[in-house]
Parts: C-alpha cells; sequence; structure tokens
C-alpha cells in the first residue's frame, strides 16, 4: 500500500470534511484556514490531479454559475480507495508517533 | 461586471490543461471575486498575477533544463555525424567557406571602388567642369574658365583649377621626382584633405608656395619643421612650404605629393588664356541644382574664346561619379558589376553545394529521425534540430571564411592592386551582412531535409519503408544544373576576356612599340636633344632617334585645323603632335603617300603629314601638295600616314595631323634600338645621357611598358577573374565530388547485383555517370547563349573586338565535361571495383 505525502493527505482529508461541497475554492479554503499558510491554486491541484488519476478520489461536474464566468464546478469524493490509502497513512503515522523518547525537551533546549 | 485581467486570464488559457481549464479558471475567477470584495481590485489583481508567476516558475525551468538536454544531445549527435562522414562534412563547409570568402574579398573591393573621393565632406556640391564639342566631352577646360566663373556667377562659391604632373624638385643636394598637383586658392575650402601644420585659408596667398604631404615632409625634412623652409622646383623657383596635409588616402581620385599654385608652374599670361589643358572643380551651394547651374555657365567659353567659332559648352560633372565614369571608352563602372555579378555567382555555386550536400547527408540519418520520432520528438523539434544544425555549420563556414581572407588579402591586394583592409567590426554593413547571409544559407539548406524528414511516420522508417521520392532527384538535379551553367559561363566570360585581352596587348597598332625606347624629357635634358642625339647615333646599336610632344599612344591635345574649302572662320578640331625628323622612321608608321619630313625640304617645317582618318576628313582626293592649316599656319600636305591606334583600344581611330614647329620643346625622346642585346642598349643610352648630365634622375621605359600600362585595369580584372573562376569551378567540382560519392554509396547494393549478374567494370561507370552527363550537357545549354549575351554585351565597349569564337564554347563544355567527369569517375571507379561481397553481406 501507498503511504500519501502530507499534501495529499490533507487535500484528501479537506475532501473527506467537505462532503458534498468539495471543489477547488472550498478545499482550498479550508487548507488556508486550518494550516494558517497560503496554499496557491497550484499547491492544491496538483495533488488533486495525482489522487484523481490514482484513484483515489471521483470527480462530478456541478452547474455553471455566474460568479464563477460561466464555469462549471468540478467536485471530488473519496473512493474506496482514497479511504483505504487514507486509513493505512493514518495507522504508519500514529505508529511513528508513538513510543518516542522526551524528544521535546531536547527540541526546547536546543531553541533556547 | 468585475473579472480577472483578460490578458492574465489568456496566458493561464495557454498554460493550463486541456481538460483542467474551465474548472481550474472557474475556481480562480470564484477567489478573485472573493478577494475583489474584501481586498479591492488592486490586491485582487495582484493574486492573479501572482498565482501565474508561482505555476510558470516550474514550467520555465522544465523548458530550460530540457531545452539544454536536448541541445546537448543535438550537439552531439551533430558532431558525430560531422565526425562519421568527415570527408563529406569537410567538403561542404570548406566549399561554403571559400564561396563566402571570395564574396568578402570582392566586396571589400567593390566597396573600395565605391567609396572613392566620398570622403570629402562637400563630396555632393563638388562638381568638375566638362566641356563638350564636336568631338565629344572631356575633361580639360580652360585656364581663364576658373577666374571667369568666380566672377560670373554668385551660386559658384569656390572654383579651382587641378592637374596631376610629375614634377623635379631639389632640396638640399638631393633631386627626385614627385607626383605634384597644381591647386588654386579655394582649393582647401572644396576638399576635404586635413591639415597638420599651417592654415588652410592662407597657405596659397603667396604664389610661391608649397604645401606637402606629411610622408613627403618626412622625407625632406625629417623631424624638423617644414614650415618656411624653401624647396628648387623644376631648377627654376624656389618655393616655401607653407602647409603640411595628412597623406592622401587611397580611396582618392586626386593622388599627389605636393600642391603647388599654378602661378610657378605655367606662368600668370597662360592663366588668362582659354586654352584647355587643365582640369577645374567648382563647389556649389549645399541646396544648388546643379542642372539650372550649368544650364547658366555652359555658355561661358563661346562667349569670352572669341579665337574662333567654335561651339564648345560647358558642363558639370558630380564629383562623387569620376571615378566610374570615363570620357574615353568604358566607364570603369561596368568592373564594379562584372565583379559582382562573380562574387555573387560563386556564392550561388556555393550554396547549392552546401544545400545538396546537406540534403543528400541527412538523407542517411533517417533512422535516427525514426528513433526520435518514436521517443516523442514531435515535428517542431526535428525541423529545429535540423535547422539548427545546418544554421551551426553556415557559421562554421563564416568562420572559416574570415580565417580565409585574414589569409588571402595581402596576396589579393597585389593582384588587385589596392589596399584593402579587413576589420570586420568596423564594417557594421559587411558584419550584418555576413551574418544575415550565413543565417540565410543555413536556413535554406536545412529547410528542406527539415520539412521533408520530419514529416515520415515513424514506423515507416523504421522499417525503412520510406521512398527516397522523385521530388528531392528534381530539385537536387535543378541544382547541379544551375551550378554547373554558372561555372560554364564563368569560363566562357574568362576566355573571351583573356582573349580580348590578348587581342588588345598583340593588336598591331599601326607602329612599331617593340625595341623603341620612351625617354621623359624635362626642362633640364631637353635642351640637350641635340647633342644627346648625336652622341647616341654614333653608336651601331642606336637606329634612329626622334622627339614629339607626346607619346603616340596618348595623342589627345587638339587644336583648330582647316584646309581648303574651309575658311579661317570655318575651324575643325584634329588632335596633332608636334615631331621632329625621322618620327615616322623610329616609330615603325607606314606612309601610305607621299613622305615623310625630311632634312632636304626646309620648308617643311611649315608642311603637315596627316594620318588617313584625317584624310578622309578633309575629302581631298589627291591630298599631296594640297593646303593644310593649323591655327593659322598656312602649309601643305607632304604625307598621308597610314592610321594607327593614337588612344586607347577603346576608341575608334581619331583624325590626326603631324607637324614639325622646330622651336617647341618636345617631352618625349624616342630612341629605336638593335633588338640583338636590349639591357646592353638600354645601359647605353643611360650612360650617354648621364655623360652630359651627370646625377640627372631618368625616366626611360620601353614603349611597350607605356603601351601594357593602358590596360592594366582589363589586365588586373582578367587575372582576378580567373583566379576567381578557377575557384568557382573547384567548389563546383568539391560537391560534385561529394554527391558522386553519396549516390555511389547509396546505390552500392544495385551495382554489387549488376557486377554479380556479370555487368563490366565500364558498364557500371556508364550507369554512375549518365546521369551527371545529361545535367552538365542541359548546363552548357543553358549556359551558351547566356554567356554569348553577355559577352557581347562587354565587347561592346571596345572599338576593336577579338570577337566570340565558336572554340570558347567548344572549350568550355570540353573543360565542364572533362572535370565532372574526372570528379564523378573517380567515384564511379571506386564503386564499380568494390567487391559485391562486401555491399551483399548484411541486409
Amino acid at each position: 500500500m501507498k503511504i500519501l505525502s502530507k499534501p495529499e493527505e490533507l487535500v484528501l482529508l479537506a475532501v473527506l470534511r467537505l462532503e458534498d461541497k468539495a471543489y477547488g475554492v472550498t478545499i482550498r479554503n479550508l487548507l488556508i484556514n486550518e494550516t494558517g499558510v497560503d496554499w496557491s491554486i497550484g499547491a492544491v491541484y496538483v495533488p488533486l490531479s495525482r489522487l484523481s488519476r490514482a484513484g483515489f478520489l471521483e470527480t462530478t461536474i456541478g452547474a455553471p454559475t455566474s460568479e464563477r464566468g460561466g464555469k462549471r464546478k468540478k467536485y471530488y469524493q473519496l473512493t474506496s480507495r482514497g479511504i483505504k490509502a487514507l486509513t493505512f497513512t493514518k495507522r504508519v503515522n500514529d505508529s511513528m508517533w508513538s513510543n518516542l523518547p522526551a524528544w521535546e525537551l531536547e527540541a526546547k533546549g536546543d531553541a533556547e | 461586471m468585475k473579472g480577472p485581467p483578460r490578458f492574465a486570464e489568456g496566458i493561464l488559457y495557454q498554460l493550463l490543461e486541456r481538460g483542467e481549464r474551465e474548472f481550474i479558471l472557474g475556481d480562480m475567477k470564484e477567489i478573485y471575486v472573493d478577494l475583489h470584495s474584501s481586498n479591492g481590485r488592486l490586491r485582487a489583481n495582484f493574486w492573479f498575477w501572482m498565482q501565474i508567476f508561482r505555476s510558470l516558475r516550474p514550467f520555465i525551468f522544465n523548458l530550460f533544463l530540457w531545452r539544454l538536454v536536448m541541445f546537448r544531445n543535438y550537439a552531439k549527435l551533430a558532431l558525430r555525424s560531422l565526425r562519421k562522414h568527415a570527408g563529406y562534412s569537410l567538403i561542404n563547409i570548406s566549399g561554403l567557406a571559400m564561396g563566402m570568402a571570395c564574396c568578402i574579398l570582392i566586396f571589400l573591393w567593390v566597396q573600395h571602388e565605391l567609396s572613392y573621393d566620398k570622403f570629402h565632406e562637400k563630396v555632393d556640391s563638388l562638381y568638375q567642369i566638362t566641356v563638350t564639342g564636336e568631338q565629344g566631352t572631356w575633361t580639360s577646360s580652360p585656364w581663364a574658365m576658373v577666374p571667369t566663373l568666380k566672377k560670373d556667377f554668385p551660386e559658384i562659391i569656390g572654383a579651382t583649377w587641378y592637374g596631376e604632373w610629375q614634377v623635379l624638385m631639389k632640396y638640399g643636394d638631393h633631386t627626385y621626382f614627385e607626383d605634384a598637383a597644381i591647386a588654386g586658392e579655394d582649393f582647401f575650402k572644396m576638399f576635404t584633405f586635413p591639415f597638420i601644420k599651417g592654415d588652410p585659408e592662407t597657405v596659397f596667398k603667396n604664389d610661391k608656395a608649397v604645401v606637402l604631404t606629411k610622408s613627403l615632409a618626412e622625407k625632406y625634412f625629417g623631424n624638423k619643421n617644414p614650415i618656411g623652409e624653401t624647396v628648387l622646383f623644376e631648377n627654376r623657383v624656389e618655393l616655401m612650404v607653407t602647409g603640411v596635409i595628412e597623406n592622401v588616402p587611397d580611396n582618392s581620385q586626386m593622388q599627389f605629393d605636393l600642391l603647388v599654385s599654378p602661378v610657378p608652374f605655367v606662368g600668370k599670361a597662360r592663366m588668362q588664356t582659354w586654352s584647355m589643358d587643365v582640369d577645374a572643380y567648382v563647389l556649389l551651394p549645399e541646396q544648388a541644382d546643379a542642372k539650372q547651374v550649368e544650364g547658366k555657365i555652359s555658355g561661358t567659353i563661346i562667349k569670352y574664346d572669341k579665337r574662333t567659332n567654335h561651339k564648345y559648352r560647358a558642363g558639370l560633372f558630380p564629383l562623387r561619379k569620376v571615378h566610374l565614369h570615363s570620357f574615353y571608352g568604358t566607364d570603369p563602372i561596368i568592373y564594379v558589376y562584372i565583379f559582382s555579378a562573380i562574387a555573387a555567382i560563386v556564392l550561388l555555386i556555393a550554396c547549392i553545394n552546401f544545400m545538396n550536400l546537406t540534403t543528400a547527408r541527412s538523407s542517411i540519418r533517417v533512422n535516427e529521425i525514426g528513433v526520435r520520432r518514436v521517443l516523442g520528438s514531435v515535428r517542431g523539434d526535428l525541423i529545429k534540430q535540423f535547422l539548427g544544425e545546418s544554421i551551426g555549420m553556415a557559421a562554421v563556414a563564416l568562420i572559416m571564411a574570415t580565417l580565409i581572407v585574414f589569409i588571402c588579402l595581402p596576396a589579393f591586394n597585389s593582384l588587385a592592386e589596392k589596399q584593402l583592409e579587413f576589420h570586420i567590426f568596423h564594417n557594421p554593413l559587411l558584419l550584418a551582412g555576413l551574418l544575415i547571409f550565413a543565417l540565410i544559407t543555413g536556413l535554406m539548406a536545412g529547410l528542406y531535409p527539415a520539412l521533408h524528414f520530419s514529416s515520415f511516420q515513424p514506423q515507416r522508417v523504421l522499417k525503412k519503408i520510406h521512398s527516397t521520392g522523385s521530388r528531392k532527384n528534381t530539385l537536387r538535379r535543378v541544382l547541379i544544373i544551375s551550378q554547373f551553367t554558372a561555372s560554364v559561363l564563368l569560363i566562357i566570360a574568362t576566355s573571351t576576356i583573356y582573349n580580348q585581352i590578348r587581342y588588345i596587348r598583340s593588336a598591331d597598332l599601326g607602329f612599331n612599340r617593340d625595341q623603341v625606347l620612351v625617354i621623359r624629357a624635362r626642362e633640364e635634358l631637353r635642351r640637350r636633344y641635340a647633342i644627346v642625339k648625336e652622341r647616341l647615333l654614333q653608336n651601331p646599336d642606336v637606329l634612329y632617334m626622334t622627339a614629339a610632344s607626346s607619346i603616340p599612344l596618348h595623342i589627345r591635345n587638339n587644336n583648330p585645323v582647316y584646309w581648303e574649302g574651309r575658311g579661317p572662320g570655318n575651324y575643325v578640331h584634329m588632335n596633332f603632335a608636334c615631331v621632329d625628323y625621322d618620327y615616322f622612321e623610329t616609330l615603325g608608321m607606314e606612309m601610305s603617300q607621299g613622305r615623310s619630313f625630311s632634312r632636304k625640304y626646309p620648308t617643311d617645317k611649315k608642311n603637315y603629314i596627316i594620318n588617313e582618318a584625317a584624310l578622309k576628313l578633309t575629302g581631298y582626293e589627291d591630298p599631296i601638295g594640297k593646303m593644310f592649316s593649323m591655327w593659322t599656319d598656312e602649309g601643305s600636305i607632304v604625307g598621308v600616314v597610314k592610321d594607327f591606334h593614337g588612344t586607347s583600344l577603346h576608341n575608334n581611330i581619331r583624325p590626326i595631323v603631324f607637324v614639325m614647329y622646330q622651336n617647341l620643346p618636345y617631352s618625349y625622346w624616342f630612341v629605336k634600338i638593335q633588338g640583338i642585346n636590349l639591357q646592353r642598349s638600354l645601359d647605353l643610352v643611360r650612360n650617354t645621357i648621364a655623360a652630359i648630365i651627370p646625377g640627372y634622375p631618368l625616366e626611360i621605359a620601353f614603349m611597350d611598358e607605356h603601351f601594357q600600362n593602358q590596360y592594366q585595369r582589363e589586365a588586373r580584372l582578367g587575372s582576378i577573374l580567373r583566379y576567381f573562376t578557377g575557384l568557382a569551378i573547384f567548389i563546383a567540382c568539391l560537391g560534385l565530388f561529394g554527391l558522386a560519392a553519396f549516390m555511389a554509396s547509396r546505390r552500392s547494393k544495385e551495382i554489387a547485383i549488376r557486377k554479380v549478374l556479370g555487368a563490366s567494370l565500364w558498364k557500371v561507370i556508364g550507369i554512375l555517370s549518365k546521369e551527371f552527363i545529361i545535367l552538365i550537357t542541359l548546363a552548357n545549354i543553358i549556359a551558351w547563349p547566356l554567356s554569348y549575351w553577355l559577352m557581347n554585351r562587354w565587347l561592346q565597349s571596345f572599338a576593336y573586338r577579338a570577337g566570340i569564337n565558336v572554340w570558347i564554347f567548344v572549350l568550355s563544355a570540353a573543360i565542364s565535361f572533362f572535370i565532372a567527369l574526372l570528379t564523378v569517375s573517380a567515384q564511379s571507379i571506386k564503386a564499380a571495383l568494390a567487391n559485391p561481397v562486401d555491399s551483399l553481406r548484411y541486409e
């Protein structure tokens, strides 16, 4: 099973959280709000399209709206493969984060 | 409707993947509208642009990285294929380089020819005075013309005499001959000759002044300040140096080492007369209409010169045209045209070569093309590759060409008798021309393979089902035909010109120019004529000696004459020469009627001898004893001399009259010597004169040298032309050689099979050469009428021409066939002798 990269993981989580309202703008807004970092369009789209191609996401085309200049939206949803990949990544993350030595103290010591 | 900037949107549209465009652009627009309402338009626009730049960064990076990688790959493959076919590559590039080099040399030559006199700041307002009469137009104008024009016409703001002579100069113990010129007070106001010392306004305030060029000042005075020094002029007048100017540039029509006022030269009295023996130049205001001024001044000579009822009209001829125009015979500009045409032809041949060989060579690279296409090259990439390669090769050729020019320039200079310099970076026209030229040649050579081969289907290419196509062969054939047409044209032109030059040089002038010495006699020597003649004739080596006012090749002075039926008021101008006894005998001129001047008849000093052309003009049936008169000296005709060429062979024979005024000084002496030992006779003459006037710098030459000098230009042209023709043919053959080798290698299998099936050596050679023979025959057929027409036009400029012989055409055909077959058969024989097994082993 493939381990997701951090942007991929975050994007998948954002899609998951947004349920049926997940398209480019909302995904980016959520990521900006949660991480506090500016995400460029490209930074959002590159993982989105890669994940779609890998079959972790499926897309549906929405209706055009006037605020988008008559352009349609592309909505994203997780596939079962996407869920599987996400669970796998979380499990790896969790196990990697457990049983660490007292690293926080040392890190603080370094910072001072 | 608020929206992101259209231009930025357009860029994005182009950059985005086709399937994603709509959604991404929609998203961006949504964010933009959001930003616009919360942070304002400026902020939103800024954001939008930033998005583009941020996404461009990897795009640009990729672009350059891949470009670089691909460039390395292209360069590597280009070099490999160059090395693999080193022979072709060498032929290809060096052929083009030679063509370019030849073109650069000719360009320099032409540029130099066209630059004559353009360094004068006022060149566009300077005019030479011309005089037009019944006999034509010439540039010698009356002495009195200069002051009269200045007095009568306010629109003439400057006028000066100008004439070049060799003069005797003495400084200290040294005597030299120098190239002098006479100039009036306005001279430096009109012409741009920068002063090093002295004031241009006042140098000729005093008549007894001389202006030296820098090199002459150094020769006489070394590092001493020359201003105020005196030199002895023609052993008569002391002249004071009043100015030093820069050396005269070699692209000046006027060439001199020192300038003097006309006063010490000819005296004030002569300068008031209307006798025409000096050039004159005038300066008009910048906006003046030369035609209008010409109309005003044209009647000046008629108005003032009342000596005879002539019809001489003055005219203006622009200085900028003087160098490439001739009032006698052909305009030298024709040589500029001929040379430019040669450059174009040689270049064309070299270019065609380059195209032919490049095309041929790239067709063996179809495999590479197939592989590239399979690996993802699009058509544009291949086109770029081929064009880049051929342009690169043209650039290499250009660099080689400049090297060749640097190496060959001294030789070319001595051939063309010029001091051309090659500063490629100081010559923007040349530099730009060369770069553009290399680019165009590269493009032309690369375009065909680029477009043709890139259109192949990769799988077809790799399975070798591509056809070489008849279209390409047609193109190549047309190119070979034009190449050889040009070569044959050059061969015919060279032979015709050479033939004409030989014809002129060996032409029967109507007088003997062998074993005749010409001595230029000046003041000092001129007075010793009698004693020199007496002493020389005592020696058996000297057959005759005589003197005359001019060399028989340059009889140009003219005087008014009349004869029975034309009164003194009804003059005609005729060329004349004053001669001494034995003139016709010394020069071997034959009398067709009557006798030559003789001591037996004392009245001969008032008698005349005319040539046949003059006889025709007089209309006398039986001229001997008939009345004839020059000025008002009536005498009778005692003889008629057979026509001889008194001027250049460009012109027809003009009427000439000979007189024998004993009291006139004769500037030219002629000595006819025994032909047994020319050197001994020459030494004898030298020693005799040295014994009479020790230290006199004798100017002596054979008549033949004077004669050859007249046709120097033609001779020079002929030899330059020969070299370039040789070069052109060589380049054409290089191309043919490469092509023949290539074709033989392409057909090696066919040849091998033919040989296996029993074809003989000759049969194979015949098969391989057949095509070239057809092409060269066609080239000859095209070239013949073309060159006939061209050479006929050139020959029209000679009054006496050798004509175009049939053998020239036969010869040129023979040469072209011989050279072409030699080139081709070397390859054919090699191919025919090859062991068939070698070609057939692999399949």
